[in-house]
């Protein structure tokens, strides 16, 4: 790299996107992020309630309304971890918002292409979409295949601009990959401290790994995206089965997975607010723990893959190693950085607050579940079992979501200058989490007895456990909607000015 | 010889070689079309046109191309769809029989390259590698399952 | 309810949630109160940090060490010992033999015709003792022995359309 970008790269004056325009475009993502969620939440419950035997719905419409559910709630999740790192991002280095707000059309046209192919054409083969699914017995019209490969295209298209836009902030911000990397201060400790240097905020590192594992994932999308329309439009044009299912898993599994490191870099933003002076500064091991991070979230897909047996030997290995060692950033430093940021601290404990501790909470729980799931002799036991099921919905639900809303009530307790009562937050917590552990629960207790996920009606002892936890789903519904009046209570509160210290 | 100069030559090396590869299989002739080495074959097309673009924007490199110009991001996205397009099976028998179309998508791969590079490295400096790494991924991974079955 | 390796697993999942929601909630309720500076509560957490950090490490490996020896996966020449036995999947339906051999190992060699399907082994109990995916294409030789005589349940582990939580078979094994 020459002197002059170099220089270049570190202008003396930062020049930042004006807080207002970053807002602004944060909103548009996080906005119709968390409508999409939240209407995935209750079609979810529908769901729920149908194999509790609560109300029927037609096989074929459970399995349309379970593909939206899947599908709109990676999106809806992903637009909020999009939005949130575009915000905190914008504070480092320039962004243009008129790439973002390509990037958000351009996946906001995806969601309703996917939503009119299930809601009109009742396209059914789940987010998962394995081929041949989509074009084999299907009990959907052939243009509802092709509706939804475009919806997917376009939500891959913005997805991947956001990447690419976030990797070029990163890059220029920061003087390259080894800037980003923070590769001076784990490497030379004593002389990156000489030079003078800060290395990247800790939300930063999370902005690179999104975006270099994004478009990985984005280049599997697109390759699997380009090769099922062109199946679809050409039917004998044959493509390998297991070929398709590591591509879809590549996509998936990674973008499903990074939707929760996404919203991570709220809490390391917004939890040392809540304490008496303490911050959350980028070490080497901080550093370490996201380069592990980069590579084990880009190969630990593997394990979707452990019951494939034709699959090569060695990666069902790798897949295992990876699995496990992906779980040691989170363990080792970020929810142990959390909680000793936490810990006697004078802490704060605000609706914003409790949300980003408790998601740490959820992170961790499903965590363990996925711990178990991965290792391949107990997988053996739990692969497309609800155990799947309830160890993702620990750390979307009450992981992933929780950071989600942590940040925006962090938001809303900043510019309003007020936080919720005592007894509010009570209320909320209960039926949040109250009510999400309930339903949870359900799913790893089925689960541990060998009931198979994505059945409209589950065999014994599914139905009965299907109906229990169903009740813990209407709670935490509950709870979602109190969280929202007290959003929206916030919001409405005009705009507090703090008073400057002398 | 300069840092430019140098660059340039690698530009033109490379473009040269790509599009010498394209006028050799065209005066090869119709031959059956393995499949699977042939993507491998596009990707190596692709690569050619990239790297003539990668060392042409590196040696012309000004400052002002650091700031994001988000008008050079659409082609460098369309760049490596419109790679793919290129590289449908379902168009091979045609091509197979047709030689000069053949030679003709051939250069369409080496300008899929070069766009996706160029465009790449225009938006904003560094992201032409990346538009470039994404295009070479998927050209490659394309050798092992579309339109190839085990 | 008898406790199977599968709810032992669980009671497992559930000791381990609760150790670690105990600890940060424990943590969570000192958090409040007089502060103390962040550089004191440092040098001890870092002390701990390493301790934790080597912990996992070795749990890490000695799980993945003593679960080597259950990986499902088999070379050709341990294969080629067993007896075989076709197994093939459709929409929504498994073409299975409908008698199997008790306390003798054997190779089911599973495929599919139309999409991709799972095949999910429960035993008499309603337990789940072998899985594996029935791909087009592909067949992945699942090893097995069955330790257990009566009747088996088959249930379709990959999501395969409109009639996948029917397709299921029977089997016998004695």
């Amino acid at each position: 790299m020459s002197d002059t970008i170099e220089t270049l790269a570190r202008p003396a004056h930062r020049e930042v996107t004006s807080d207002r325009t970053a807002k602004r475009v944060m909103w548009l993502y996080i906005g119709p992020g968390l409508i999409l969620v939240g209407a995935m939440v209750i079609a979810g419950l529908g769901l729920r309630m149908a194999q509790g035997g609560m109300h029927t719905f037609q096989p074929g419409l459970f399995y349309s309304l379970m593909t939206l559910h899947g599908s709109a709630m990676m999106v809806g999740m992903a637009l909020c971890g999009m939005g949130l790192l575009w915000y905190l991002f914008a504070q480092e280095g320039p962004l243009n918002p008129t790439t973002a707000v390509v990037a958000c059309a351009l996946i906001l046209i995806g969601a309703v292409l996917v939503a009119i192919s299930v809601l009109v054409g009742g396209f059914g083969a789940a987010w998962t979409f394995l081929y041949p699914l989509p074009f084999v017995g299907t009990y959907w019209p052939s243009w509802a295949t092709g509706v939804f490969l475009a919806g997917i295209a376009c939500v891959v298209l913005g997805w991947t601009i956001w990447c690419l836009q976030m990797l070029g902030g990163v890059l220029t911000r920061y003087g390259g990959l080894r800037g980003a990397f923070a590769w001076d201060l784990v490497w030379s400790p004593s002389k990156f401290a000489k030079s003078g240097q800060t290395p990247p905020p800790p939300q930063a590192f999370a902005v690179l790994v999104s975006a270099v594992d994004g478009l990985l994932a984005g280049s599997a999308g697109m390759l699997v995206g380009v090769a099922l329309f062109v199946r679809w439009l050409d039917p004998t044009l044959p493509l390998d089965p297991l070929w398709v299912k590591n591509l879809t898993y590549i996509f998936g599994h990674t973008l499903a997975n990074l939707t929760i490191y996404m919203p991570l870099a709220a809490v390391y933003v917004a939890l040392p607010r809540y304490t008496h002076h303490r911050h959350w500064h980028t070490s080497a091991v901080l550093a370490v723990a996201w380069w592990a991070t980069l590579v084990f979230v880009a190969i630990a897909y593997f394990h979707h893959l452990y019951m494939d047996f034709a699959q090569p030997r060695a990666v069902q290995y790798i897949g295992e190693a990876a699995s496990y060692l992906a779980a040691f950033p989170p363990a080792v430093v970020t929810v142990f950085g959390g909680a000793l940021l936490v810990y006697r601290s004078g802490f704060r404990w605000t609706l914003g607050s409790m949300f980003l501790y408790v998601g740490m909470i959820g992170w961790v729980v499903g965590g363990i579940g996925a711990l178990l799931d991965v290792t391949v002799a107990f997988n053996i036991y739990f692969h497309n079992t609800l155990w799947v099921v309830a160890h993702f919905h620990t750390y979307l639900l009450e992981g992933a979501l929780l950071f989600v809303l942590g940040w925006v009530f962090h938001c809303l307790e900043e510019r309003s200058g007020i936080v919720s009562s005592r007894a509010v937050r009570t209320l909320i917590g209960l039926g949040v989490f109250g009510g999400g552990a309930w339903l949870l629960l359900g799913w790893y207790l089925a689960g541990a007895q060998g009931v198979p996920r994505r059945y409209a009606l589950q065999p014994a002892p599914g139905t009965d456990i299907s109906w229990w936890a169903s009740l813990g789903g209407i709670i935490l519904v509950v709870g979602l909607i109190m969280c929202g009046i007290e959003a929206i209570r916030l919001a409405r509160r005009p705009a507090h000015r703090e008073v400057p210290a002398a | 010889m300069t840092r430019r100069g140098a660059l340039q030559l690698v530009a033109a090396v490379s473009g040269v070689l790509a599009v010498a590869l394209v006028v050799r299989s065209l005066a090869e002739g119709a031959e059956a079309i393995d499949v699977r080495s042939h993507h491998l074959t596009h990707a190596v097309l692709i690569l050619g046109g990239a790297a003539a673009a990668l060392a042409l924007t590196a040696a012309n490199r000004r400052p002002d191309s650091l700031p994001e110009k988000p008008q050079w991001l659409l082609p460098a996205i369309l760049g490596p769809l419109g790679g793919m397009v290129l590289m449908v099976p379902t168009f091979y028998p045609y091509m197979n029989a047709h030689p000069t179309v053949h030679a003709l998508s051939h250069l369409g791969h080496i300008s899929a390259g070069f766009v996706t590079a160029w465009c790449g490295e225009r938006y904003r400096v560094r992201i032409g590698w990346t538009t470039t790494l994404f295009l070479e991924a998927m050209a490659v991974g394309a050798a092992f399952g579309f339109g190839v079955t085990r | 309810m008898r406790l199977t390796p599968e709810l032992t697993i669980f009671s497992v999942f559930l000791i381990l949630a609760a150790v670690a929601i105990g600890t940060l909630v424990a943590i969570a309720s000192a958090a409040h109160g007089p502060a103390v500076e962040q550089a004191a509560v440092q040098k001890s957490g870092y002390r701990l940090r390493r301790v934790w950090f080597r912990g996992l490490a070795i749990s890490a490996v000695v799980a993945f060490l003593l679960s080597l020896p259950a990986f499902p996966y088999r070379t050709r020449s341990q294969l080629a010992s067993s007896l075989h036995h076709p197994v093939t999947a459709l929409q929504f339906a498994f073409v299975i033999p409908p008698v199997l051999p008790v306390d003798t190992p054997i190779v089911l060699d599973v495929t599919a015709t139309d999409v991709n399907h799972g095949v999910g082994i429960y035993d008499p109990d309603g337990r789940i003792v072998a899985q594996v995916q029935a791909m087009p294409g592909y067949t992945n030789p699942l090893q097995l022995v069955f330790k257990k005589p009566g009747q088996y349940l088959v249930l379709c582990m990959e999501y395969c359309g409109i009639a996948h939580h029917l397709m299921r078979a029977t089997f016998e094994v004695r």
